[in-house]
């Protein structure tokens, strides 16, 4: 009697235990649906070409000091182009702030214009303020920046490495993978890879 | 009759999640008012009435069920109103209207009307008739009182697991294209 009811209680936690796990799997599978949710069309992009010399300016950030963007240096250089008032900018930040932690050799840099206050609100909110924050209408003049958010990944040499509208982590995460496979762009790697023959398996 | 744990139990579960819808359709009025006049089944000027009266009855029927002298009638009242939100979706669907938001679960978790859904008030269903039939009366011992919190406790998990399972589908479905 006794070992029945032990068994008993035990399985009733161990069921308990197993209807935690299905609801954090089920909650996992949303999170990853609102992830991937918003896919950007393709657009026809004008600016300066992937591959070239990146354009040279110097903007203050929010505390004046300058900031030279699109020269050599010893480190890569991000920079996101966001908004206080475009929503799609925010939930991309900690997406931001993690590559910056994670990426050793790239300097991100913040690049919006508009109102001062709304930005140190944005900052406050979002916590960046240790990061370089830009607020100069030139730089995105300078990058021809059409659509928020965007983003420009500059290597050492100062070449534009890869650009594009950014919706998700995985455009994001995209523009460093096109620096990794050496292809500028998604269409000169599909075409790299057509012309080798075999099916390609990612490792 | 039926054994008090599974009335028990089932009524535990519903208290829950009944204090759960009032509690999000309290904390936003707003959105729920609108949610009532999508549904388009009550004439404009009764929409902020039954906007305010529907998260009261699902809090008293919550409270209602906690304890055993109330809990009959608590639980034909969640009957009825598990019917009643039932039905809403059968006409709004009939209509064709699949893409208003069902407002089961809060502003934050969003999902269309689907057949689905009745599936899971299926379920509410058979718990609220299990907590509204009379108890078989025994004594109850310590371990008796732990079967039912962990039965309810379960009920709960799944429920919401259920829950957010539904509202994931359709997102799937949009992905792969299908309708």
């Amino acid at each position: 009697m006794q070992a029945l009811i032990v068994s008993n209680i035990l399985l009733w936690l161990l069921l308990i235990a197993t209807s935690l796990v299905l609801l954090g799997l089920i909650r996992q599978i949303g999170v990853l649906h609102s992830r991937i949710a918003p896919a950007g069309a393709l657009m026809l992009d004008k600016g300066i070409e992937v591959g070239q010399p990146a354009p040279q300016v110097t903007a203050p950030d929010r505390f004046g000091r300058p900031v030279n963007l699109g020269y050599a240096g010893e480190r890569s250089t991000l920079l996101f182009f966001l908004s206080p008032t475009c929503p799609i900018c925010k939930t991309l930040i900690p997406a931001i702030k993690a590559i910056s932690r994670s990426a050793k050799d790239v300097d991100v840099v913040y690049v919006s214009d508009g109102d001062a206050a709304e930005h140190d609100k944005l900052i406050a909110e979002a916590g960046l303020e240790k990061s370089t924050y830009v607020v100069s209408p030139e730089v995105g003049m300078t990058y021809q920046i059409g659509k928020l958010p965007y983003a420009v990944l500059i290597d050492k040499a100062g070449t534009l490495k890869a650009k594009g509208l950014v919706n998700s982590r995985e455009h994001l995460d995209s523009l460093f993978e096109t620096e990794i496979l050496g292809s500028s762009t998604l269409q000169d790697y599909l075409k790299t890879q057509s012309a080798s023959p075999g099916i390609h398996t990612p490792s | 009759m039926i054994d008090p744990i599974i009335s028990t139990a089932a009524a535990l579960a519903l208290s829950v999640i009944f204090a759960s819808a009032a509690s999000h359709k309290l904390r936003h009025p707003g959105w729920f008012r609108r949610q009532v006049q999508e549904y388009e089944l009550v004439p404009g000027l009764t929409v902020p009435i039954v906007a305010t009266a529907l998260p009261l009855a699902e809090l008293t029927i919550a409270v209602g069920l906690l304890w055993s002298i109330s809990r009959p009638y608590a639980a034909a009242l969640a009957f009825i109103l598990i019917a009643a939100y039932t039905l809403a979706i059968a006409i709004n669907l009939a209509r064709g209207r699949k893409d208003i938001d069902c407002g089961c679960s809060g502003p934050a978790m969003r999902q269309p009307l689907q057949p689905a859904l009745f599936a899971r008030n299926l379920l509410l269903a058979v718990m609220a008739l299990c907590a509204l039939l009379p108890m078989l009366d025994r004594s109850l011992s310590l371990h008796d009182s732990f079967v039912m919190i962990a039965a309810g406790t379960v009920l709960i998990l799944l429920y919401t697991a259920t829950d957010l399972w539904l509202a994931n589908r359709p997102l799937l479905l949009k992905m792969s294209g299908e309708k």
